[in-house]
């Protein structure tokens, strides 16, 4: 019952600068809508491609909807508030962890983000009628949400780490910036994954950053049969579990580290 | 006035010394920075690896679209971004105050503050990218192009300057839109399309979007011989325009300024 | 004489919105903002003269800053007229700047990075100061404040009290003749607040400046001020000498007795009104005019051992000053 209640002062607090949380929806919305209009006006070269221009479109739209709702900010909440200006404290005398705390206070601003995204979703298929490829497949629609799920969990806790090495690093601006760029590269940022050059796109399959766009939005086209979609889960999983272990690693290191030396 | 080129002399003196004393700070600026050069690189060969034009525009012509967007973005990251990130702080924190009580022209004091050398190191990329490709591609470029881009991009960096100081002035009654600055950017990257792609969105935008757009994509196009008359001109008269008018809505701003009570 | 600081009618107004707190409140601001004009500053005029050095007293929110930031050309005023040194402020003229200094709130003129010494070459090109009055002003700033070390030190490295030294030498290296400082002392030591009340006296008599003066602690103004202007509400309520307030609006007097034998309360009731008692010592309110007849019957009938006669704090009269303020508004 505690954690509604803060989740709730949160989304008050999120929604008093409403309009400064329509501006981070309305950045990556803009990059997309014009990688959209960009397809539209290219000549393909080449066999063996597999969008249509409704695809593709579908393919941005999800992107922004899921890139807002399941990409977290807290790195610059942890390395710069808590480690360095030494917020920390407030959350080593509270009875629960900071990961967990952490997550908490991020809700309302995913939810936010995500809501911003299905209302525009929404009145784009009212107004623009474009045939937006959708998974019909309804049996899929549980595995979706968990592949959504995990598509956070593990988006979080990366981000987590990364401003967790704070704790070391005191000037990790250049870090941050980038991980940011490997993100959206890796992560089917710019284009979708198998239209990347292949050295790209095997480096991709490979780590986290596809799982946390790339299949979970390919997943909601209805691209991925079943077999594969439990396939991306168990790795989603895999990943989410090591870099669950990676982050406590790195937190019990350097919580000693900034208890001993203080701020 | 002589004076201005004094104070900016010492700011240049002052910024450099900043490096010396911040060494990790410099480090990082220059990650960042090439970070996200190579980054547009990146960009623009995924996303025509598997195209053959855009637009009319070949991928060749788009992938040096892209780098000259390198080299001149990276020049206003050189002498202006900072200086825009720190106003929306400043007016966010009202601390405008100390600003404004200096006996020198605001606009300038506030634009001119912050200078991230860093980005030599971008342009340096930029620049060596774009010579290894015009050799690579093997497309004649004669020295009234050059002589054409590097004046193009004067007045592109006026403009885009006065297109971001406009944008800045709206802070002042909403300074909370911390995030206005990412905006921007964005909007700046809109200058990597080609133009005929811009003018396919809906014309309501097109007032806004152009402007930003023309600041790259005329000395592009001069570099690439491909300008017409019309261009310059058009640049020419705009620039002027919004510079004018970022001053004159500066100033009115200002007017409405309220600083908060203790 | 004409005065070098002229204001007539001063008024200014902000709006201000309200809403209730909760997540209904948001909802409901969204769809219906309520607000009201506040009047900060109401109807105020006042003059003052070169070199004078005035203490400007209110509580929170009585409109001190606002009136500071009209004078200092920060903030438009809704109507009135302001002079100073025969500019008006909020034209902003450059030569009206170069002469006035306000030093408030969060000082952040220094760069982190980088010694003071270099902000202090900054301000120099920005206030148009010849090479040999810098220097001057520089040396003789850096001896009055003590810093002579540490100016070609990185500020990051410097203590908070270096730094605030620091912060205000780079304030005055144009010479300014009109001085407003607000809240100068808050949050710092009492070491370092009387420091800083010597430095501001000094800066006073040298140079001539005129500073007006807000702060919280009665300290500042006792010890800089001979004039006064009592501000609350947005209204001045009283404007003059710091003595008069005392002769004005305090009828008493305290005599604070030590009895060296224990004395009962009985015997001290005639006396005047007990403001504490204890066996063995009593603090007594009597009228002014009688202060000196108590004091000597309390020397000749009792055990005295310490005797004091002190006026009621500046603090307390001003209180009731503010008390009776608002008894008249309502």
């Amino acid at each position: 019952m505690k954690y509604l209640k803060i989740i709730f002062l949160h989304f008050e607090h999120v929604f008093e600068n409403r309009l400064r949380s329509f501006i981070w929806f309305l950045i990556p919305l803009m990059n997309n809508l014009l990688l959209i209009v960009f397809w539209k006006g290219s000549v393909i070269e080449g066999k063996n491609f597999q969008w249509t221009m409704s695809s593709i479109t579908s393919y941005y739209f999800i992107m922004t909807i899921v890139g807002s709702m399941l990409s977290s900010h807290i790195e610059e909440d942890v390395s710069e508030y808590d480690i360095q200006e030494g917020d920390l404290v407030r959350y080593l005398t509270r009875p629960f962890s900071y990961y967990l705390a952490k997550f908490i206070e991020e809700l309302p601003y995913r939810l936010l983000q995500g809501s911003y995204g299905i209302i525009l979703f929404v009145l784009f298929i009212v107004f623009f009628h474009p045939v937006i490829a959708l998974n019909t497949n309804l049996t899929q629609l549980p595995f979706l949400l968990i592949i959504l799920a995990f598509g956070f969990a593990i988006s979080f806790t990366l981000k987590m780490i990364l401003g967790l090495t704070t704790f070391w690093f005191k000037e990790n601006g250049g870090l941050f910036e980038l991980y940011t760029i490997l993100n959206i590269v890796l992560s089917g940022g710019i284009v979708p994954l198998d239209l990347a050059p292949p050295i790209l796109r095997n480096i991709s399959y490979f780590l986290p950053f596809s799982y946390t766009g790339y299949f979970p939005i390919i997943a909601i086209q209805g691209k991925l049969d079943t077999i594969e979609i439990l396939k991306v889960i168990s790795i989603q999983s895999f990943w989410f579990a090591g870099l669950l272990i990676l982050s406590r690693l790195i937190w019990n290191r350097g919580i000693k580290i900034f208890t001993a030396v203080g701020q | 006035m002589k004076r201005y080129l004094k104070i900016y002399q010492r700011l240049i003196k002052m910024n450099f010394a900043i490096i010396v004393a911040y060494r990790m700070g410099f480090i990082n600026s220059i990650i960042s920075t090439i970070g996200w050069g190579v980054f547009q690189i990146i960009w623009i060969y995924m996303l025509t690896y598997k195209t053959k034009s855009v637009f009319g525009w070949s991928r060749a012509e788009l992938i040096i679209l892209a780098v000259c967007y390198v080299v001149i973005i990276a020049i206003f990251h050189l002498l202006f971004s900072r200086n825009f990130e720190r106003l929306a702080r400043i007016i966010d924190r009202g601390q405008l105050d100390a600003l404004l009580l200096k006996p020198v022209d605001s606009q300038f004091l506030i634009s001119v503050w912050i200078i991230r050398y860093a980005n030599f190191f971008r342009i340096a990329m930029g620049i060596g990218f774009l010579a290894f490709l015009i050799n690579n591609l093997h497309i004649t470029i004669s020295a009234l192009n050059v002589v054409g881009f590097l004046v193009l991009i004067i007045f592109g960096l006026v403009l885009l300057y006065s297109l971001w100081f406009i944008f800045s002035t709206f802070l002042i009654w909403f300074p909370q839109l911390t995030n206005l600055v990412d905006f921007l950017y964005t909007i700046n990257g809109m200058s990597r399309y080609p133009t005929e792609m811009i003018k396919t969105l809906p014309f309501y935008l097109l007032p806004v979007l152009i402007p930003f757009t023309i600041t790259i994509v005329t000395p592009t196009k001069a570099l690439l011989g491909r300008i017409l008359a019309g261009d310059v001109v058009g640049l020419i008269l705009i620039t002027f325009t919004l510079f004018y008018f970022s001053r004159v809505f500066w100033k009115f701003a200002l007017r409405y300024y309220t600083s908060a009570s203790s | 004489m004409t005065p070098v600081i002229s204001v007539k009618n001063l008024t200014k107004s902000f709006r201000v919105y309200k809403k209730e707190p909760g997540f209904i409140g948001s909802i409901k601001s969204l769809i219906n903002r309520k607000y009201y004009d506040k009047k900060a500053v109401d109807d105020i005029s006042f003059e003052i003269e070169e070199g004078e050095l005035v203490g400007f007293i209110g509580p929170n929110g009585a409109g001190k800053t606002t009136t500071l930031k009209c004078l200092s050309g920060l903030i438009f005023p809704t109507s009135g007229q302001v002079s100073i040194l025969g500019f008006t402020p909020f034209d902003r003229k450059k030569d009206f700047l170069k002469q006035i200094s306000l030093v408030m709130g969060q000082k952040n003129q220094l760069w982190w990075d980088l010694p003071p010494m270099e902000t202090f070459l900054l301000n120099k090109e920005i206030y148009e100061v010849p090479d040999k009055a810098f220097k001057k002003i520089i040396d003789e700033l850096v001896t009055l404040m003590g810093v002579e070390d540490i100016v070609n030190i990185q500020v990051r490295k410097l203590s908070l009290g270096q730094r605030m030294k620091c912060e205000l030498i780079a304030q005055l290296i144009h010479h300014p003749k009109i001085l407003f400082l607000d809240e100068p002392t808050i949050g710092l030591d009492v070491i370092m607040q009387q420091r800083l009340r010597d430095f501001i006296r000094e800066y006073n008599r040298r140079f001539k400046a005129t500073i007006i003066l807000t702060s919280h602690y009665m300290e500042d103004v006792k010890d800089l001020c001979k004039k006064v202007i009592v501000i609350d509400n947005g209204k001045i309520l009283y404007h003059g000498e710091l003595n008069n307030i005392t002769k004005k609006y305090s009828a008493n007097k305290y005599l604070t007795v030590v009895f060296n034998k224990p004395v009962e309360k009985e015997r001290l009731m005639h006396l005047g009104q007990i403001k504490s008692y204890e066996p063995t010592a009593v603090t007594l309110s009597v009228k002014r005019s009688n202060s000196n007849i108590i004091a000597s019957k309390l020397l000749s009938d009792f055990p005295v051992e310490d005797l004091n006669i002190e006026e009621p704090d500046i603090q307390e009269i001003i209180r009731k000053l503010f008390l009776s303020a608002k008894h008249e508004i309502s």
